[in-house]
């Protein structure tokens, strides 16, 4: 195995309690054995869990020329499920963390004071944050990369919603939120960590040929046999969604964006105050808003044309979408005026979840399409966000060769997505397109680590022994409702518990 | 050669640009110890006891005005002495003939330069870089960034062979009967930007000479206009290396070129480095990003005749980081008094000005004094810490041969 061909080669300890930070050379031993993301995260959970760790994570993929080599992954203990989860970044953070020298970052303990933290160069610094503490996600960010002096710093950020210890609070990645369903945000406000920043202006070794053979499974996904399309309009349309939702978007789209190396550009810029077909710089700094959460997408669309301005309030706020979604559609909130006044409250805290009358399954919010049992049963894992889908988009399950049963599709969508967060993929790609398939995307770390034991059933290995572990940890709140899964559903996630 | 032996002085007073930086690449390269760092006044002083003297590129009108006749009188010493003298670019125009004020001080070679002319052709790109008025003619750079030379059959190791080094403005040369060419320019690559049409370039440049030397009794100069020194052309640096390796050999015939003495070769005692070297890495840190989003600016600034870019912000800080960023936190370093705080004011007063220029650019004022301000500072700095560093236990060499071209110019 090259390490320095796919980490860095450290591990940052961060103790707010002590406001002290140090680190580990990362070990290939436990690379070996976990290979990295969310099973090396849960490692280093087990390792701290009496710290109440919160863990940033890559993959050996993450940062590389892999396709939709973009990914890390979150860990930490729910404080609305209080079960251990996986969040994935799937934006910029975790590729700017790897190069800022630091493979994994433990955060351990609580400050007292508001702080933030700043990784560059292999150096990581605590900084008080007394000046940024109730500032919204965006004014954060912007703050963040003044005080720094680049706008390529990125930064993972709490706004008022996280400092508050709202259940609804969602970790942001710079301005335009995150997958977090799990409230996480809530968890770094307490302990009062309002961002961490990093840039990172390292880099990686390449193996021999692996370049050039990234480059050809690029060409091979985009050839676009199963899915095509740039931008949030045709997943959402591949999810079932309503013609006039996306075409409501799609007269305001401005551009489409894609992540590091991403096969595909599953993103859209959404023109809010200006119109989007004018190619002029724009003299407002942010004129719309960038759509990457078909959840909350989805979840909103009962808004109508004022879906996008209210998103942006609660990107802003630091919210998760898909459960203010929900929120509003129980209260019968379709006024944006109201919506504006019901989003800033929630911001403020609702207490927990059942009181405000949210339907939670080890969630903050189902996912809003839920119909087949297998789109039940991954939700009621509560191991990774179901904000990204929980079935294929880029096709059917056939074209995935995923099985036919519920069970079994819960299985595939799982290990798909512990492959993702293990491996650092992004895991909505790994939905557009079965070229994601787990052999795969083993043999993409395989070529980039030169580590010829990595192969198909080492990685599935490590995915299901690691959905097991996570399974065993935490003291879960809350539970499935009655009547949400049939009993085979039950039985199903007994197994998954037992590995 | 033994680097360990050999005293080499590296200009870096006024006039010299940021390309000094690449003669200090290339003496770790090749596990040179002893360095001195010398602006004007220490040129004056101590360059006749050097071995080697290196003066590479930047203002050639400003190096001359600062080192003054005195200057003129040192490097004439240093010759006698039998000292070897290797100017690129600016330290290759700075010995030629010319009846210029304060250039005249140093006529030491009879070579006319070929990039001269009263009739400008009109420029096609980069206009800052291409031409500045020398009397009633210009002195211009039909084309810069990679180009072919040919070293000349007998030179040691790379005699008859075409190599590849990158052209910053330094002069193409007559072949007079004042010089003995080592090197002609024979071409281009892709690589190279013409400022003006090719054919223009190819007549200033092609069959010119691109390297000479001139014995000075038991002294030599090197006139090399290419950046042999650049890191990134291994082929290059080598053939600076052949020079230095032919020199110490032929000075030993003469006088002991270094008196050495017993401490020669073993790493003086130091201190552990302690938190002042995590606090210097992280402003330097922290400059370095800053620098980084300057370069996506679209700015220069003009400083005496040298045109400056954000890039040359980098580089200064480049040199520092390079060798800083391996430096664990107990290291045993050797300072001098106060020379620690000393380093950490001279990097937090470089950062100040960083971020006011950045401001300065971001509210649309005119950043040109603050440039004026910043880059003596950066290079003030960068010198003071290469002195603190190579002061250390034997550097290892942190740019090897090889490396991704990547532009780079003066």
């Amino acid at each position: 195995m090259e390490l320095e061909n796919i980490y860095s080669g450290k591990i940052l300890l961060v103790d707010l309690d002590e406001g002290s930070c140090d680190e580990e050379e990362l070990d290939e031993d436990l690379i070996g054995e976990a290979i990295g993301g969310a099973a090396v995260n849960l490692a280093l959970y087990r390792k701290h869990r009496d710290r109440d760790p919160v863990i940033l994570g890559c993959g050996p993929l993450t940062g590389t020329f892999a396709p939709s080599g973009c990914a890390g992954v979150v860990t930490g203990k729910s404080p609305v499920t209080g079960r251990v989860c996986h969040v994935p970044l799937v934006l910029q953070t975790a590729v700017e963390m790897k190069y800022s020298g630091f493979d994994f970052v433990v955060i351990l303990g609580a400050s007292e004071t508001p702080v933030r933290l700043w990784l560059h160069d292999e150096l990581a610094e605590i900084a008080g944050a007394d000046g940024l503490w109730g500032r919204d996600v965006w004014a954060s960010t912007d703050w963040l990369r003044h005080e720094h002096g680049d706008d390529s710093v990125q930064a993972l950020v709490i706004g008022p919603a996280g400092e508050n210890g709202s259940p609804l609070a969602q970790l942001s990645e710079g301005y335009w939120g995150s997958r977090d369903i799990f409230g996480l945000g809530a968890l770094l406000g307490a302990k009062k960590l309002k961002a961490v920043a990093m840039r990172g202006m390292g880099g990686l070794e390449v193996a021999d040929g692996f370049f050039q053979e990234a480059v050809r499974v690029q060409r091979e996904i985009r050839k676009g046999d199963f899915f095509q399309g740039k931008g949030m309009g045709p997943i959402l349309s591949a999810l079932g969604a309503d013609g006039a939702l996306v075409d409501t978007l799609s007269k305001r789209a401005h551009r489409s964006l894609a992540s590091h190396n991403g096969a595909y550009a599953p993103y859209t810029f959404l023109m809010i105050d200006e119109a989007p077909d004018v190619w002029v710089e724009s003299k407002k700094d942010e004129p719309g808003l960038l759509l990457t959460d078909p959840a909350g997408v989805l979840s909103l669309q009962g808004l109508g044309e004022a879906m996008p301005a209210v998103l942006r309030r609660i990107q802003r706020l630091g919210l998760e979408p898909n459960a203010c979604g929900a929120l509003l559609r129980k209260r019968e909130i379709v006024d944006p005026a109201a919506a504006e006044a019901a989003i800033q409250e929630l911001a403020r805290g609702i207490g927990d979840l059942a009181s405000a009358g949210v339907e939670s399954v080890y969630s903050t919010a189902p996912w809003p399409l839920t119909r087949s049992e297998e789109e039940r049963l991954v939700q009621a894992a509560g191991v990774f966000s179901h904000a990204v889908p929980p079935r294929p988009v880029g096709g059917s399950h056939a074209d995935f060769a995923a099985p036919e049963d519920g069970t079994g599709r819960a299985r595939w969508w799982l290990e798909r997505m512990a492959a993702c967060s293990i491996l650092g993929l992004c895991p909505l790609s790994a939905l557009l397109s079965p070229v994601f398939s787990p052999a795969e995307m083993a043999r993409w770390a395989s070529l980039a680590a030169g580590w010829e034991e990595l192969d198909e059933e080492k990685l599935l290995g490590t995915c299901r022994r690691m959905i097991s572990e996570t399974l065993e940890l935490g003291e879960p709140s809350g539970s499935v409702p009655d009547g949400w899964l049939s009993p085979d559903g039950e039985s199903f996630l007994r197994e998954l518990q037992q590995g | 050669m033994d680097g360990n032996r050999l005293r080499f002085g590296l200009y870096v007073g006024e006039g010299s640009s940021h390309s000094w930086t690449w003669f200090v690449d290339l003496l770790e390269r090749y596990r040179c110890r002893r360095v001195r760092f010398l602006d004007e006044n220490d040129f004056c002083s101590q360059a006749p006891e050097q071995d080697v003297l290196l003066v590479s590129g930047g203002d050639t009108f400003a190096v001359a005005r600062a080192l003054k006749p005195a200057g003129a009188e040192a490097l004439r010493s240093f010759l006698d002495r039998g000292g070897l003298y290797i100017g690129s670019c600016a330290g290759a125009y700075l010995p030629l003939h010319s009846s210029k004020e304060a250039l005249c001080d140093f006529n030491f070679v009879k070579s006319r330069i070929q990039n001269l002319t009263r009739d400008l052709p009109p420029v096609e790109r980069l206009p800052e870089k291409y031409a500045h008025r020398y009397g009633c003619t210009y002195v211009y750079h039909p084309a810069r960034e990679e180009v072919r030379v040919r070293m000349a059959q007998g030179f040691p190791v790379w005699g008859g062979r075409e190599i590849r080094v990158p052209l910053y403005g330094g002069p193409p040369l007559e072949d007079s009967g004042d010089i003995r060419p080592q090197a002609f320019y024979t071409g281009f690559t892709d690589r190279t930007v013409f400022l003006t049409g090719p054919e223009i370039a190819e007549r200033v440049y092609l069959g010119r000479v691109a390297a000479c030397e001139k014995s000075f009794g038991r002294g030599r100069m090197v006139l090399l206009g290419p950046h042999f020194e650049h890191p990134w052309f291994p082929e290059g640096n080598d053939v600076i290396h052949q020079w230095m390796r032919t020199h110490a050999c032929v000075r030993r015939e003469g006088q002991d070129p270094a008196a050495a003495s017993p401490e020669a070769g073993r790493p003086p005692e130091g201190e552990p480095g302690g938190a002042w070297i995590q606090a210097l890495k992280t402003e330097v840190s922290n400059m370095r990003i800053r620098a980084a989003a300057l370069v996506r600016v679209s700015v220069f600034w003009r400083i005496g005749a040298k045109t400056y870019e954000p890039e040359k912000i980098e580089t200064f800080l480049d040199a520092v980081w390079k060798r800083l960023r391996g430096v664990p936190p107990g290291a045993r370093l050797v300072a001098a008094r106060d020379e620690t705080e000393g380093l950490l004011e001279r990097a937090g007063d470089c950062h100040r000005q960083i971020r006011l220029l950045a401001e300065d650019i971001r509210e649309g004022r005119d950043s040109g004094p603050r440039a004026e301000v910043l880059f003596p500072a950066l290079k003030q700095f960068a010198v003071a810490f290469l002195a603190f560093y190579f002061r250390q236990a034997v550097p290892q060499p942190v740019s090897g041969p090889g490396g991704n071209y990547g532009g780079g110019g003066a």
